[in-house]
């Protein structure tokens, strides 16, 4: 009863292939490899200038709102210098124009998908909603997964606009296509002014900047080379920033701000400066912190926007005219990395005269900001979302979009009342992979991170909180607002298979608006007046 | 082989076969021991999985439904002490098309697999909105798969020398056939389109 050495070589190459094969295709080997860019043909890092996205003009503006058209449609783009790329792009621009708004004016943005019926390689057909990420918009206008926009058709978004100044983006949330149609391109970045942040001598105009961070992967041929082989994300080899492959900004020796959104689909990142210098954190996802914290790295992941202030009179102190300091990603646990993907752009400096106004960040930004003065004894009802695979399915307390859609989207996680105060508990038991948690409607407080504070560049209002290997986050959160919201995962591979849910905010004195078909008269009453 | 197999079923009828290793004996040998564990525990994982499987593919819990009975069925037949040559084989080659049909389910689409249709979106005739995709390998299904490999290797120990070296070697042929399907599977990328 035992086999010799020959027979047991022979019985070897079977159980080793019927390990290794299938262990080999979840890595993501051979897939990737067969037709990807190679290395050689890609630009070398910080040689491509560096470019913002243009901003979004209104087509119409009376007394109380801004209307906007937008067109997603496919174009070629030179992303890697001489190839052409076929992306998805808002008004044909990748990142989509920047929308910027002043709190207390609305805004109406007409969506049109005029992309095509199906997508020329990857099959699907490109049906979208967008979602305001950061904007507590109505249900019906908040980019409900299942409220899809078919190509051909378009919606009528309407934005409240009464929240406090922020660094919003806007994004691309069709059900189980978020993932491919974000990463052809559908985002781009919403800002909104408000009269406290205008009054800071904060760096503006042209030094207050747009940075969107991503990733991606080339087919030898340019086109996007888009792979879900490993369940866990997607990533990239090219790092992205405003669209471009780690590109070089010129600086003056002087303070910028910059809006530093990551909008990967799976990679979240460390970020630091290569010299060592330290920066300033002045505002969260929801909008200014109650004081600049001091930092020299952090780590972001997928939605998470960070306002941070770099001083370019420090950093570049004693240099000369063209030295050249990067930002770097030191990356955190569980991404796929590739030769370049620890850098992100650079910064060169100039002598270049400068305007020295609104070159300051105050020791205090905001004492009024609502979220941040909360406290955890107002809190009415406490709740834990898990986020757990089972079954080989992701999901937020064994819970996934499919259910809700079997429920008539009538299931709801929790039920909160309106106006009322809770603490979520967010559990990420998992070493293996980490979770961008977004909760759509309300920004909230993060209390602690495994019993202790949170990181000095969280202490600001937030909507997505960075759910790391083995981590227990509390959260505290106002529900203002009435209806069904989602709230998922934004790593956005695990968002479409399948990680979302959701909760209803209930109000006593009147039921919330449908987010699937309230939407339809109030755009069929504005189509009666929109007069183009 | 087939022949063999159907005698198998029904191993009463199964008086011609060769006895081998174990079959005379009067206490079974410890290998046979453990692959009667290693059966039933097989056995046992399939039943778990089958109801998920069923809701998501009724075929593919049919399938498992199949295993389930067939793992306890071998484990039967060994414990009662029938280790005859059919009943080797009949473990052995069961459990090499289930391994089979595992490693096929990762790498490709399998043929009548449904498709992910979006929710609440009808589906266009004659093409699918989310192409079906191979299967993900988690913790629990890789367990199985190595029972299932112990298996084979434990049976493979109980035949006669000269089955060994014929089986071992249709083993191997087997794994290249893997290797073969996996490359074909590379370039269509897993699915059918
Ligand atoms: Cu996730």
């Amino acid at each position: 009863m035992s086999l010799n050495r020959r027979d047991l070589l022979k019985t070897g190459v079977f159980a080793g292939a019927a390990v290794a094969l299938p262990a080999a295709r979840v890595a993501g080997v051979g897939a990737a490899a067969v037709t990807r860019m190679p290395t050689s043909k890609l630009p070398a890092p910080f040689t491509v200038p560096f470019t913002q996205a243009p901003v979004a003009v209104p087509y119409r503006q009376d007394a109380t709102t801004d209307y906007y058209k937008l067109s997603m449609q496919a174009v070629n783009a030179e992303i890697l210098p001489g190839f052409q790329t076929m992306v998805f792009g808002y008004n044909g621009s990748v990142p989509g124009p920047t929308i910027k708004v002043t709190q207390g004016r609305q805004a109406v943005v007409r969506h049109q998908n005029n992309l095509p019926a199906v997508h020329p390689t990857l099959g699907y057909e490109p049906w979208t909603s967008v979602h305001l990420h950061g904007s507590a918009s109505l249900p019906q206008y908040d980019g409900y997964a299942s409220d899809i926009t078919r190509p051909g058709e378009y919606k009528d978004y309407h934005y409240p606009n009464f929240q406090k100044a922020r660094t919003l983006w806007y994004h691309d949330h069709g059900v189980h296509h978020t993932a491919e149609n974000a990463y052809h391109g559908l985002l781009g970045q919403y800002h909104m002014y408000d009269p406290e942040e205008r009054a800071l001598p904060l760096p503006k105009g042209e030094y207050d900047v747009a940075l969107t961070v991503g990733d991606a992967m080339f087919n030898s041929d340019g086109s996007l080379l888009f792979s879900l082989a490993n369940q866990s994300g997607h990533w990239g080899d090219v790092i992205l920033v405003n669209g471009k492959p780690w590109p070089v900004m010129k600086v003056k020796r002087r303070k910028y701000r910059f809006r530093l959104l990551t909008a990967a689909i799976s990679r979240s990142f460390k970020f630091s400066l290569s010299n060592g210098s330290s920066y300033q954190v002045i505002a969260t996802d929801g909008g200014l912190m109650p004081a600049p914290m001091t930092i020299s790295s952090h780590r972001q992941l997928s939605g998470e926007r960070y306002e941070i202030v770099i001083d370019f009179a420090q950093v570049f102190k004693g240099q000369a005219a063209g030295s050249r300091v990067s930002l770097k990603n030191t990356s955190p646990t569980n991404n796929v990395n590739y030769i370049n993907t620890d850098k992100v752009m650079a910064f060169e400096v100039t002598d270049e005269v400068f305007d020295t106004t609104n070159n300051s960040v105050p020791p205090v930004l905001s004492t009024k900001n609502d979220v941040m003065n909360l406290v955890e004894t107002q809190a009415v009802a406490s709740r834990t979302l898990r986020l757990e695979r089972s079954g080989g399915a992701w999901t937020v307390n064994g819970t996934t979009w499919d259910h809700i859609v079997k429920s008539g989207f009538k299931f709801a996680e929790a039920r909160p009342v309106e106006g009322t105060i809770e603490k979520w508990t967010i559990v990420n038991k998992s070493g293996g992979w980490f979770h961008p948690l977004h909760i759509h409607l309300v920004d909230f407080k993060v209390l602690r991170r495994n019993g202790k504070p949170a990181f000095a560049h969280e202490m600001g209002p937030k909507d997505v909180v960075y759910t790391g290997e083995n981590e227990t986050i509390e959260l505290l959160m106002k529900f203002d607002g009435c209806g069904y919201y989602m709230v998922h995962c934004h790593n956005l591979v695990h968002e479409d298979h399948d990680m979302m849910t959701q909760f209803e905010v209930v109000s006593p004195m009147h039921p919330g608006d449908d987010p699937m078909t309230a939407a339809m008269a109030k755009s069929m009453a504005l189509e009666t007046f929109d007069v183009l | 082989m087939s022949s063999e197999l159907t005698a198998v079923a029904f191993p009463g009828r199964a008086g011609n076969a060769t006895a081998v290793a174990g079959d005379s004996s009067a206490t079974r040998s410890l290998a046979v021991d453990v692959a009667i564990l290693m059966a039933v525990a097989a056995g046992i994982a399939h039943l778990i999985s089958i109801r998920t499987h069923w809701n998501w593919w009724q075929a593919s819990g049919a399938f498992f439904a199949v295993i389930t009975v067939a793992q306890f069925a071998l484990g039967g037949v060994l414990f009662f002490k029938r280790t005859s040559l059919n009943v080797l084989l009949f473990g052995i080659w069961s459990n090499v098309l289930v391994v089979a049909v595992y490693v096929a389910s990762r790498l490709h689409a399998l043929p009548g697999q449904p498709v992910t249709t979006a929710h609440h979106a009808p589906r266009a005739p004659g093409r699918s909105w989310l192409p079906a995709t191979p299967e993900g390998v988690g913790a629990f299904d890789m367990f199985s798969l190595l029972l299932e490999l112990g298996l084979v290797v434990l049976l493979l120990t109980l035949l006669p020398a000269k089955w060994k070296s014929r089986t071992s070697t249709h083993l191997m042929f087997t794994g290249i056939a893997f290797v073969v399907f996996a490359i074909w599977a590379l370039s269509t990328n897993g699915t059918f389109r």
